[in-house]
């Protein structure tokens, strides 16, 4: 309650992002059609509240006559599911380096960051459509492609914090008492610098959403039949002046989960840990 | 300085040599450019001989090694599809168009995006940061082919004023570097008003405001030009970025640039086209990265060099 | 070069962002200097102003590729017909009302008594355009031997390698072609402006090399070229010598093409009037009719089918349960066609029976719907529990409802038992597997051309020595062979006709449609003589009365 007076929008979008996960959790029970079974002789009918719409089909169908509101509910899912696994592969693997890289120096350090700094600097996307193109389109490719994408700013990131927390005197401490470097690494440093991942983790969120569709415009998205909102949206694209649900009900999602994440992004920042903004930058 | 250069420098051999033999060897396996060049009652005996004279035959190192040495002496083969023609030539025909987007784009960003950062650090918390915040957040939560689709039928189709796609001349750019610039007007506008009130709040402005010094004075010049830094890293990869995210603006838009080109190529499986694409971006990428580390030094002398 | 002239640029641009923030005073007026210097700038890569032509005269077609950089005929594929089409002319044509054959270039023409040579008389007179001389036979020999040359890959380059001798030009207009085997069709086969046969003109060809020809085009049509800027627009005019206008005297004084790959814009464009006519999908025929504007339809030209892998000799797989033809029985029963039809093609189609809307085989009947069949045959051939099976699937222009075609087979399937699961891929990603052996246990939607000769089609899927085949066994090969072999006109349609009806009975394919192409036009589109086989014919549009 009181977090609630002190930082409202800390907790709205916390909420959203908590609803969010739910609805997704429990699309089956929620959704009154399999996302993936049409009928086509009920294909492209409107929302309920326009001319041709029916209660059947609240949202309306898209191009197969498949419900829309139940391939939103169930695109939450695959959407969020893209979304949390591929940031979680991009933040294991690029805190992992950060944190080796921040805590070793020396050469180690020189080496992975050099690294760090060409993959930002290749045109990845390109590299990503490449690897679409030539693996087919599927889900785990996509989470790879993604997390190919972002593993770079979370090394840049744990390097930064892992640099920081060095300089605390229980490090040295650890290290006199014997602790192995290993062990330092995880016991001690990880658990000072996942704040901040946790913090970039969430404001990745709306990025990979957004990535997820671009790329299905660019037909290497989650393949159909099966919902994801970026798919759905690209499945729309020759449907905007024609059939403008198909593509903006899973639009609005989008809009609503990015900016709920990128919300709860900027809160959690202003209140574990305020000088990252500028790290950050977004 | 001299240190400096010669880092960058190996740091783009590099990558330049990791991108040449990632590009190759994707490339080689997404499939055989053969296959798209030969007509539909083509035979077994058609096929190796396009494959002999495309010089697909040979063992891949062997292909690698060929094309890093034609490539290092500036010739990246021929465009395998149509009239062959040198694929650098296609790219470097594609090139003005791109930089001419991204620059647009960039400018727009730029340009709305600093003073509304400006601004929402200057009044934080009151009703206008809270307006830029919203503007902010929406910017970056649209998939930028959609927003163009909306601004083709919004201002092409409802409302007349702007063609709705090509490229020549100056109104054609309009949509399409809109479009592409909200997300970055989005983030530089964040960008901006987050290290503004870092630097508001700062002793030299503290002490600046008690010499008595104008508010306007304060913020626009002394506070402005300390946020700007963070704002220069993230320049290079923007612009970057935009040359090579174009790709979706390029194709709502019909929009000559590189990253049609470079879509096009790897859905022909057209090579040589992918592989003096991608190069190409990669140094391009280089060099924007190389161009913001001067204009670091140049705002900041005491910056390592 | 261009890199570095563009540079500058770049980096004044990082420069001035940065001097924008410093001048704090100057900030509104430098922003507008700095606005003002860049829109100078950016003015100057404009590419010069519009035509003086009037609009009314001007056709403008926005089409989604441009293709091959090339405007050669034999360098590239059939999708630049549409904009080579006016600017060549070919030996003969097909009549746009009714099919038959109609003389172009060519007179008359004959076949002697073994098929194998091919004698055309030519029209004389006839001049190419800005004033590169009258048509002689030795253009034509010119226009097949390069069509034919080894490193040609225009669509029929690679039957005409196999079939062609000779190419003779006994006098200025007589040209005879030696086949090596026989085949009586072949002038309407391979030579009409079906097919990609665009005569050129030698001695320009001969003048400014190929590097030139490539983008300045020569032909003997009705345009000629008047501007090219490559992806963004193709210029054609009427040409300069009006005293040489021969096959059509056209309406408009200019026909103006515009790539744009994505459908929403060219429905755009033909909303604004930027466009008069563009190919555009089925579900935007609505939207079109609602605007002022109208839907023209070329008929029956383009056949979605699902064709199935491993079912020939060279990609030959027999574990896959198509193999057993009551399984593509079964396939083919399990299909409401019509209702594919009736919603996604808005009922512009008919069942097919055949993989080509080639003239003769259009009538060919196609599979009934009857799911208790599928059930049963599938039951019969072992598979009561149905079986799980991958459909690759990709767009094509026409054809971008293919995978739309994709998901509603799947459905259909699904209700039969048969699991499937989709995999979109991409025109060359599917060739390349195709040809390398790797798409023989998968299926994938696939889209029939309206072929000149219903032999022309049966040969590309149906026989063995084709790379790109998908059926084809003993019989199928005995019978093409007959069909070459066989003089007689009568005789020669009867085998197709019992070829294709093997095919069908043996459910080679799973059969979809013959279905139209829709085009977005403007209301100053008026008659356009229009009919399949790929005759763009868009030097015969005629302009509407606007009164």
């Amino acid at each position: 309650m009181i977090l609630f007076r002190q930082r409202p929008a800390l907790v709205i979008s916390a909420g959203i992002c908590i609803l969010l996960i739910c609805i997704a959790l429990i699309a089956p029970w929620l959704a009154p059609y399999d996302p993936t079974a049409g009928n086509l002789l009920d294909r492209l009918m409107p929302p309920f509240w326009q001319e041709g719409g029916s209660l059947q089909y609240l949202l309306g169908t898209d191009v197969l006559g498949r419900d829309i509101l139940s391939r939103l509910l169930y695109g939450a899912r695959i959407s969020l599911a893209v979304c949390l696994i591929s940031i979680a592969i991009a933040a294991v693997i690029g805190s992992t380096l950060g944190i080796i890289a921040g805590y070793m120096g020396g050469w180690v350090e020189s080496i992975i960051m050099r690294l760090v700094d060409i993959a930002v600097s290749l045109p990845a996307i390109l590299l990503a459509l490449l690897f679409g193109v030539l693996f087919g389109p599927s889900f785990s490719n996509i989470i790879i492609i993604i997390g190919f994408l972002l593993w770079s700013q979370f090394a840049r990131m744990a390097r930064g914090e892992t640099l920081k927390v060095k300089q605390n005197d229980y490090i040295d401490l650890a290290r006199t008492a014997g602790c192995s470097s290993l062990d330092i690494m995880f016991r001690h440093v990880l658990p000072n610098v996942a704040a901040s991942l946790i913090i970039l983790a969430t404001l990745q969120v709306g990025t990979v959403i957004i990535i997820e569709a671009s790329l299905s415009f660019l037909g290497v998205g989650v393949p159909p039949p099966t919902a994801a909102w970026g798919s759905m949206i690209a499945e729309g694209r020759s449907y905007v002046i024609s059939a403008w649900w198909i593509a903006m009900f899973p639009g609005m999602a989008i809009m609503f989960t990015v900016i709920a994440a990128n919300v709860l992004g900027d809160e959690l920042t202003d209140l574990i840990n305020p000088a990252l903004r500028n790290e950050i930058g977004i | 300085m001299t240190g400096y250069l010669i880092k960058r420098l190996v740091e783009l051999m590099v990558a330049l040599l990791i991108m040449s033999l990632l590009v190759f060897s994707l490339a080689r396996l997404t499939g055989d450019p053969v296959a798209l060049l030969l007509s539909d009652y083509a035979t077994e005996e058609e096929r190796t001989t396009l494959t002999q004279q495309l010089g697909l035959d040979k063992p891949l190192t062997e292909q690698y090694v060929i094309f890093i040495t034609a490539a290092l002496q500036g010739d990246f083969g021929n465009s395998i599809s149509g009239n062959q023609q040198p694929a650098m030539e296609l790219v470097l025909e594609r090139l003005p168009a791109s930089l001419m987007l991204a620059s647009a784009a960039m400018i727009i960003s730029l340009l709305a995006g600093v003073p509304m950062g400006v601004i929402a650090a200057a009044r934080r918390g009151s009703k206008t940061d809270i307006l830029i915040r919203v503007f902010t957040l929406l910017g970056q939560s649209i998939p930028v082919f959609w927003l163009g689709m909306v601004f083709i039928y919004f201002f092409s189709v409802q409302l007349g004023w702007l063609p709705t796609s090509g490229y020549g001349s100056l109104v054609h750019l309009i949509l399409p570097a809109t479009s592409m610039a909200l997300f970055t007007i989005a983030a530089i506008t964040r960008l901006t008003r987050v290290s503004m009130i870092d630097a508001l709040s700062s002793e030299y402005i503290k002490l600046a405001r008690i010499k008595g010094l104008p508010e306007r004075v304060i913020i626009w010049k002394h506070a402005l030009r300390n946020s700007l830094i963070p704002l220069v890293t993230y320049m290079g990869t923007f612009f970057a970025m935009m040359i090579t995210g174009a790709v979706v603006v390029e194709t709502v838009f019909s929009w000559p640039g590189i990253g049609r080109l470079a879509y096009q190529s790897i859905l022909d499986r057209d090579f040589p086209v992918m592989q003096a694409v991608v190069l190409t971006t990669t140094v391009l990428f280089m060099l924007a990265n190389f161009a913001v580390d001067l204009v670091y030094v140049w705002i900041d002398p005491r910056i390592e060099r | 070069m261009i890199l570095f002239r563009f540079l500058p640029l770049f980096l004044i641009q990082k420069c001035n962002s940065f001097s924008y923030g410093l001048k704090n005073i100057l900030m509104r007026g430098y922003s507008a200097v700095l606005v003002v210097a860049l829109l100078i700038l950016l003015s100057a890569c404009n590419n010069g102003g519009e035509s003086s032509i009037d609009d009314n005269d001007r056709l403008v077609v926005a089409m989604p590729t441009f293709g091959e950089f090339t405007f050669l005929p034999w360098n590239g594929s059939t999708g630049r017909k549409l904009y080579l089409d006016p600017i060549y002319s070919y030996l003969l044509y097909i009549d746009p009302e009714n099919g038959e054959l109609l003389p172009g270039i060519a007179q008359s023409w004959e076949v002697s008594e073994d098929g194998k040579t091919h004698t055309l008389h030519l029209r004389q007179g006839l001049q190419f355009q800005q004033g590169w001389g009258e048509i002689t036979s030795t253009d034509i020999q010119f226009s097949i031997e390069q069509m034919i040359a080894p490193e040609a890959i225009a669509g029929p380059s690679s039957v005409l390698r196999r079939t062609i001798q000779e190419v003779r030009a006994p006098d200025p207009y007589k040209v005879e072609i030696e086949l090596s085997i026989p085949d009586v069709d072949f002038i309407r086969g391979y030579l009409s402006n079906g097919q990609s046969l665009m005569i050129v003109s030698k001695s320009y060809f001969e003048a400014v090399g190929q590097e030139q020809a490539n983008n300045q085009p020569i032909g003997s049509g009705a345009y000629e070229i008047s501007e090219y800027d490559k992806d963004v627009s193709i210029t054609l005019r009427l040409r300069g010598d009006r005293e040489n206008l021969w096959r059509t005297s056209p309406d408009f004084q200019e026909i103006h093409f515009l790539a744009a790959p994505e459908e929403f814009t060219r429905v755009a464009m033909l909303k604004t009037g930027e466009a008069d006519l563009a190919p555009v999908n089925f579900d935007s025929i609505n939207v079109i009719e609602r605007s002022d504007l109208q839907v023209t339809f070329v008929p029956r030209n383009w056949t979605p089918v699902v064709r199935l892998g491993g079912l020939t000799e060279r990609y030959n797989n027999p574990e896959v349960p198509w193999s057993n033809q009551l399984v593509r029985l079964a396939m083919n029963y399990a299909i409401d066609k019509q209702v594919i039809i009736d919603s996604i093609f808005h009922g512009r189609g008919v069942v097919a029976g055949t993989d080509t809307p080639s003239r003769g085989l259009v009538n060919i009947e196609g599979f009934a719907y009857d799911p208790d069949k599928a059930k049963e045959l599938l039951r019969e051939a072992g598979y009561p529990q149905g079986f799980s099976m991958r459909l690759k699937t990709f767009t094509t222009s026409p054809g971008a409802e293919l995978p739309i075609v994709a998901q509603a087979v799947a459905l259909y399937w699904e209700a039969v038992g048969i699991n499937v699961s989709i995999e979109p891929t991409n025109w060359a990603g599917l060739r390349s597997a195709w040809i390398t052996g790797n798409a023989t246990d998968v299926a994938w939607t696939h889209r029939g051309f309206p072929f000149t000769t219903p032999l022309a089609g049966l040969q590309t899927s149906n026989y063995s020595d084709s790379l790109f085949s998908t059926f084809a066994d003993n019989i199928t090969d005995d019978y093409l062979d007959r069909i070459g072999e066989e003089l007689d006109p009568g005789q020669r349609q009867e085998l197709v006709m019992e070829l294709a009806n093997y095919l069908r009975d043996m459910g080679s394919i799973v059969f979809i449609g013959h279905i139209d192409e829709p085009y977005g036009a403007s209301k100053k589109v008026g008659h356009w003589p229009t009919i399949n086989e790929q005759t763009t014919n868009l030097d015969l549009i005629e302009r509407a009365n606007l009164d």
